[in-house]
């Protein structure tokens, strides 16, 4: 697996906001740490899922690594090249390469564009910048073909969003960006506003796209059994930090991160008789905030298994074993 | 006591339409379904069903016009609700039935501090004064799991978080010992952790107390760990109602068969999910048939014609529920269609 290159790796990004107090002066009186120090990489060809509760962080990496969003540290590498160093012309032609699915379908489409320009549009900046002589025609035989993979028919070309429903919207989302065959698809809870029976059709309709179009997905999703049946790892996220990577088998069958394993007792199943027998982990309190510094773990506070040392270090991502689960607990190391 | 067997909320075929300038749209189109002291009944729909709009119009939320309450009774303690003054539908309301919301930032009044916005319905409801109603409040936040109750109550909404914002909601809600709580929604805007806290809390609350309740959910998951009986909504009717075991060991309507199937599950490793083709029907113009026709994968000539009658199924499973426990479909799969056809012609 070492022999091949990963996609993507982020390392030790970080994200702050300053906190800012005044209103003629503003002076920043502290930082809100919303990605705080993680790495992690993505594999050609798999889907990588990144879970956690609001204000994680997660939907911040998201956006740190689509570049829309300005990073404090670290570096984020693509296809070996470090997106951070690029030149604004050298990015636009990188965006080629990673595309992004956004969560609303209602506020992510322009109300003034029909179908057929939102899904035209990124494929008429890249030849623009690139100066190729694509033409119009081409354009819209290929957004025709798009149209037909993800299941819209070719007669809505020329209809404007409030016409769709939430399903055919989130579809020319995806049509979009699939426009310009981008490597990388980065989807911002990308079925969290669709009802059950139309979200399962568009899971459905993004894994047969990776096959077809050898993509890579970084998907993020509050819902940890949307997230556990599209991906093959999972990253759990708390506060701005990873405490737990493993693939999506192991994290459900053995979870090893004390927060992992509340947050999985959470989930309910639809079975009545199993949920009668499970036992769930309550955790006190809620996600405190991420403005307040603090040395140790972030989840120190609401651990049952806190340790001395917990609120003193912070817990580095290891490996447990020679295996590809890593774990940011001292329980373990 | 609580006496399972006694209904405290019946609703008999209930019609609550929406006349707009493209023509009427029918929300909740003969719905009707008992709810029984201490019982917990949960509607599962996807949006557009008509499970919000069911029940507001228990406590005849629903703007009149452009709604209308075309048909139907809501009896609650041997009383019509859709027929009852403005009066007493403003003293039930809060009262002896209260409502918590999805959305609890935008239920709450954002000027006011919390402590006057629990203490109002029990003053309204209860003629306490001031003092008492102030302890009783502070009782109230305790009992919901609110850490630091008295400090607590001179704070506002935006000062706390959604998990709070929901326990303050509950706490108002509980207030008056209702004999009743709609709860729309209660958790979709929460986060899993706090669901479970929040869920957790209405469970316990209702088996302390003899309080019914009615659970709105889309969250499957949701529905089997909290109710006892359910029901599942399509397109304004109730498409098939059963005890929570029953439903999910032996579903039978296509649709429910067909939602169960679509929600992926943590415990079990799928390589694909089935999906229900198609989308929800458009409310204006239904068919006289069943809606859920065009969608179905086992339809008959008969689905497109006629809407089906209710079918009383045996149930499979056995369980032990102190409430009544019948099986109800509707699908022409159950019925038997061919003598009823006959019937028709002759």
């Amino acid at each position: 697996m070492n022999e091949i290159a990963p996609l993507l790796q982020v390392k030790n990004l970080s994200v702050h906001f300053p906190v800012e107090k005044g209103i003629i002066f503003r002076k920043t009186i502290g930082w809100l740490k919303a990605v705080d120090d993680i790495s992690f990489e993505i594999w050609p060809g798999e889907s990588v899922g990144l879970v956690g509760e609001s204000g994680c962080g997660k939907s911040t990496t998201a956006m740190a690594i689509a570049r829309l969003q300005s990073v404090n540290q670290g570096e984020i590498v693509f296809q070996g090249r470090n997106l951070l160093a690029l030149s604004d012309s050298e990015l636009c032609k990188a965006r080629k390469d990673f595309q992004v699915i956004f969560q609303d379908p209602y506020s992510s489409l322009d109300p003034r564009m029909t179908a057929l320009d939102s899904i035209a549009e990124p494929m008429r900046i890249q030849a623009k910048r690139s100066g190729s002589s694509i033409g119009e025609k081409e354009i819209t035989a290929h957004v025709y073909e798009i149209m037909d993979r993800v299941g819209l028919s070719r007669q809505f070309a020329n209809r404007y969003p409030h016409e769709f429903s939430g399903g055919q919207r989130q579809r020319i989302g995806i049509a979009r960006a699939l426009a310009l065959s981008p490597k990388l698809v980065i989807a911002d809870e990308p079925v969290s506003a669709l009802d059950v029976s139309i979200q399962s059709q568009l899971l459905n309709l993004m894994k047969d796209l990776q096959g077809e179009f050898g993509l890579t997905y970084l998907f993020i999703a509050h819902n940890l059994a949307v997230v556990s049946y599209f991906s093959d790892r999972i990253i759990v996220m708390y506060l701005g930090t990873i405490v737990e990577i493993a693939s999506s088998i192991d994290l459900y069958r053995e979870p090893f991160h004390p927060y992992t394993k509340a947050l999985l007792s959470a989930v309910p199943i639809p079975d009545p008789k199993l949920e009668r027998e499970r036992s769930r982990i309550l955790l006190k309190g809620d996600v405190p905030s991420p403005i307040s510094t603090r040395m140790g773990c972030p989840f120190a506070d609401r651990c049952s298994q806190a340790m001395d040392r917990c609120t003193r270090e912070r817990p580095m991502l290891l490996p447990i074993g020679s295996s590809d689960h890593r774990v940011a607990c001292y329980l373990y190391h | 006591m609580r006496d399972a067997s006694k209904p405290i909320l019946k609703i008999e075929n209930l019609k609550t339409w929406f006349k707009t300038n493209q023509g009427t749209v029918k929300a909740v189109d003969g719905v009707s379904f008992d709810v029984h002291e201490g019982e917990i009944f949960g509607i599962v729909g996807e949006s557009g069903s008509g499970k919000s709009v069911t029940n507001l119009s228990v406590l005849r939320l629903i703007p009149v016009p452009p709604g209308v309450y075309a048909e139907g009774k809501i009896v609650f303690r041997g009383k019509d609700l859709l027929k009852v003054s403005e009066e007493e539908i403003r003293m039930v309301r809060g009262g002896s039935i209260s409502m918590i919301f999805q959305d609890p930032l935008t239920s709450l009044n954002p000027l006011l501090k919390i402590s006057l916005q629990i203490e109002e319905a029990l003053q309204q409801h209860h003629s306490m004064n001031k003092k008492e109603a102030r302890q009783k409040a502070i009782e109230l936040l305790r009992a919901v799991g609110i850490p630091d109750a008295e400090r607590r109550m001179n704070d506002y909404p935006h000062q706390f978080s959604g998990g709070m914002r929901q326990r303050v909601m509950i706490a108002i809600a509980i207030g008056c010992n209702p004999d009743l709580l709609i709860a729309d929604e209660p958790t979709t805007a929460l986060d899993v952790t706090i669901q479970a806290q929040i869920l957790d809390l209405i469970k316990s609350l209702s088996d302390k107390k003899t309080m019914a309740v009615i659970l709105i959910t889309h969250d499957l998951g949701v529905v089997a760990g909290m109710c006892d009986t359910v029901c599942v909504m399509y397109a304004g009717r109730i498409v098939e109602q059963a005890p929570v075991d029953e439903l999910f060991a032996n579903s039978l309507h296509p649709y429910t068969i067909g939602l169960l199937s679509s929600v992926p599950r943590i415990d079990e490793a799928k390589t694909r999910l089935y999906s229900i083709p198609g989308s929800p029907p458009n409310l204006i113009d239904l068919s006289e048939g069943c809606p859920f026709e065009p969608r179905c994968q086992q339809r008959l000539p008969i689905c497109s014609r006629q809407y089906p009658e209710q079918s009383v199924i045996d149930n499979s499973v056995m369980f032990s529920t102190p409430f009544p426990s019948t099986h109800l479909v509707r699908c022409w799969l159950y019925t038997d269609h061919e003598n009823l056809q006959k019937g028709d012609n002759s």
